[in-house]
């Protein structure tokens, strides 16, 4: 939302912090005490609390006082003022003799380093005020512990058959709960529900989530390579000249085109233009490429516009995009319209067909002008 | 040109796990040949649980459900005849909800799922009863055979097999304890043949699996005697679920690539994370893992496999044409002499 900082408010905050944007469910920050350490409740409420203290504190303390100071150094500062929190913590627990601390094991003394705590402080709050920040803590807070102690619980009950100590199943009924992958597995119900939750009662703020559920495609994997190609919605609706355009279907967008009704009977073409490199990573078709000799491929001209943006246009005029996000038609609940005509979707393309067909292409060219030579 | 799977391709054949609930019904009769009925007791509830899975899932994921190509009923079947005659019925229909309800389903459904739901299923299993799922009942056939001591359990055990140790025929009968349905080798090869004649490319994937876990049990024996390799072929290739896995898991056609020779490297891929995991893992058997393992690390393998092999392809194609120029070049420079 462009307009979200100027209309924050309390309830909004407080709104965003447990439910639109919880850390662990949504955002899937946090995950190493989640999974690996709230096996049982009473650790689950450990943590709960030493991750809502530490948000209250490092998110006050940042927006109190650390705002002139380089955001390297601020990193440091909330783990020093976790340590400072942490290790009295332990020392009084230990002293007292829970057994609470032994449960917890390593990650306890790991929550000096927390990450949600970093990630708020640096993204809220040394930009906003000392209130919204203890209100962005304890939202915040509120969110990472209901999950903990939800997650905690059921693992609990399905892990070892007790709740906080109690015995409530004679024997465990699935053990392996308690295991890392018991947590991986009750987050990601977790998760599931909580979207269904925010698309069913709060859809307002499915645009505000994160991310966005994109219906693609199901696709076996490794049968083709799935590179992102950027698409572009077309300025005019006019249909490209055919010595510039080429027609090619390729299975990730065919079936997009085939669940709108207005591309019903035609087919759809691309026009193929230099790719724009992404800082750090090559494509496909430039490893492809470059791995080639330079005198293997000296003839071959076509070669030097493989695969790469795309633009779409339907035969006979209409303007349509073919990613997944911007079509109403897919994605009616989820997805939001495209703002403007310049906004750029990714959607996965089949490289190889692309290249196949411009290979193939160059060599039909190439023999027939050898024919003719 | 869509993105087919074998599934929806082969419209005039059975649905494959059709065809796998066919190769199953010779397994569960010599199951219930040497456990009783409780074995097919298990069966029919495991069936039974993955229809209702499905059904219930579908409802509430809104997807499309897809009883009609057998897939929950070949789970349900599958697990329960790789699973030890007397394990807890609940348990087996925990299993066959979560391969159903948290592994097909989520992740895309039948056809689709990266990850084989049987494996899953019985991967969880593993995680949840280990006590339970590797101790098998004792045959009572006479043979005398002690209570949990599989072949895969002695295996494991290295140096535990001794000359005399088993006899082959009680082996190749299945006379042996074991899982329920996996054990009986000579049924399992008379799938295989069916395997062959239904479905000739999924044998391959077979075919590359056994081959790369007898080159393992060549190389590396864990037997104790004195002709240690062939024995140790036989009993590793016999023992445990080795044999039912590659017919019945590792050809799942969702995950399996399409040339006969990728198949092949894909079913080789498996094995020997199968004979790996059986050496160096905590549980005597670990070809649910392995093949897990494989599903996941299969897709990033083959893509640069597939790289290769277009790379090789194109520069043939162009030596070729360059080659063709050259030639005609010639054939024509006398004529214009």
């Amino acid at each position: 939302m462009p307009d979200a900082k100027k209309t924050l408010t309390p309830s909004k905050v407080f709104l965003f912090g447990t439910i639109i944007k919880n850390p662990i469910l949504v955002q899937v920050i946090g995950l190493c005490p989640a999974v690996a350490a709230s096996s049982s409740l009473t650790v689950a409420l450990l943590l709960s609390f030493v991750t809502t203290i530490l948000l209250i504190v490092c998110e006050v303390l940042a927006s109190a006082l650390l705002k002139p100071l380089p955001s390297w150094f601020r990193v440091a500062v909330y783990m020093i003022t976790g340590l400072l929190f942490i290790c009295p913590l332990m020392y009084i627990l230990d002293e007292a003799g829970f057994s609470v601390v032994s449960d917890a094991g390593v990650y306890l003394p790991l929550m000096a380093a927390n990450s949600v705590v970093a990630l708020r402080c640096e993204k809220f709050a040394v930009k906003r005020s000392v209130f919204l920040s203890f209100y962005d803590a304890v939202a915040t807070g509120i969110g990472v512990s209901s999950v903990l102690m939800l997650s905690g619980t059921i693992r609990e009950l399905l892990g070892f058959g007790t709740v906080a100590g109690k015995a409530v199943f004679e024997s465990a009924p699935v053990p392996a709960l308690t295991m890392p992958f018991g947590g991986f597995v009750v987050l990601g119900f977790l998760a599931a529900f909580l979207k269904k939750f925010i698309s069913t009662f709060l859809s307002g703020y499915s645009y505000d989530m994160p991310f966005r559920i994109k219906r693609t495609r199901r696709r076996r994997p490794g049968r083709t390579s799935e590179q992102p190609v950027l698409i572009e919605p077309t300025s005019s609706g006019e249909p490209l000249p055919l010595g510039e355009s080429t027609v090619l279907s390729s299975p990730a967008i065919e079936p997009d085109a085939a669940s709108d009704p207005s591309l019903s009977g035609g087919a759809v073409r691309f026009q193929i233009h230099e790719a724009p490199k992404e800082s750090g990573k090559e494509s496909f078709a430039d490893v492809f490429y470059n791995s080639m000799s330079e005198d293997l491929f000296a003839r071959e001209e076509a070669f030097d516009d493989i695969a790469a943006e795309v633009k779409t246009e339907k035969h006979g005029g209409g303007q349509f995009t073919v990613g997944t996000e911007t079509s109403p038609s897919a994605n009616s609940d989820i997805v939001k319209p495209a703002r403007d005509e310049a906004e750029r979707v990714v959607i996965p393309v089949d490289l190889d067909l692309l290249e196949e067909e411009e290979i193939n292409r160059a060599l039909k060219k190439d023999s027939e002008g050898g024919k003719d030579g | 040109m869509a993105v087919k799977t074998v599934i929806k391709t082969d419209k005039q054949k059975r649905p494959f796990c059709c065809d796998m609930l066919i190769m199953l019904i010779l397994p569960a009769v010599m199951a219930w040949y040497y456990y009783g009925g409780s074995v097919l007791r298990t069966v029919f509830v495991c069936m039974l649980t993955g229809v209702l899975s499905e059904t219930a899932g579908a409802f509430f994921m809104r997807c499309p459900r897809d009883l009609g190509d057998c897939s929950s009923l070949f789970t349900g079947a599958a697990m329960a005849l790789m699973l030890p005659a007397d394990f807890p019925v609940w348990a087996a229909a925990a299993g066959v909800v979560f391969a159903v309800a948290a592994v097909k389903l989520p992740l895309g459904g039948t056809g689709f799922s990266p990850f084989n739901p049987v494996a899953a299923g019985f991967s969880f299993l593993c995680l949840c009863w280990p006590d339970k799922i590797f101790n098998y009942p004792a045959i009572d056939t006479g043979s005398g055979y002690v209570k949990g001591a599989s072949l895969a359990g002695m295996l494991s055990v290295n140096t535990s097999i001794r000359p005399n140790t088993i006899n082959v025929f009680d082996i190749f009968t299945g006379n042996v304890p074991g899982p329920a349905g996996a054990s009986c080798i000579i049924v399992l090869l008379g799938c295989a043949v069916f395997l062959g004649f239904s479905r000739r490319r999924s044998l391959i994937n077979s075919a590359g699996f056994t081959a790369a876990c007898a080159l393992f049990a060549l190389m590396f024996p864990r037997v104790y005697s004195y002709n240690a390799r062939p024995v140790s072929l036989l009993m590793e290739l016999c023992s445990g679920l080795l044999m039912f896995s590659a017919l019945f898991l590792v050809t799942d056609p969702a995950v399996s690539p399409e040339k006969p020779f990728h198949r092949f490297l894909y079913g080789a891929f498996s094995g020997a994370a199968c004979m790996l995991l059986r050496y160096f893992g905590k549980f005597e058997e670990g070809v649910c893992f392995a093949l897990l393992l494989s599903n996941a690390m299969w897709p990033p393998l083959y893509e640069r496999i597939l790289r290769r092999e277009s790379k090789r392809e194109l520069r043939k194609r162009v030596k070729r044409r360059s080659k063709n120029r050259a030639l005609s070049a010639e054939r024509r420079a006398p004529d214009n002499a």
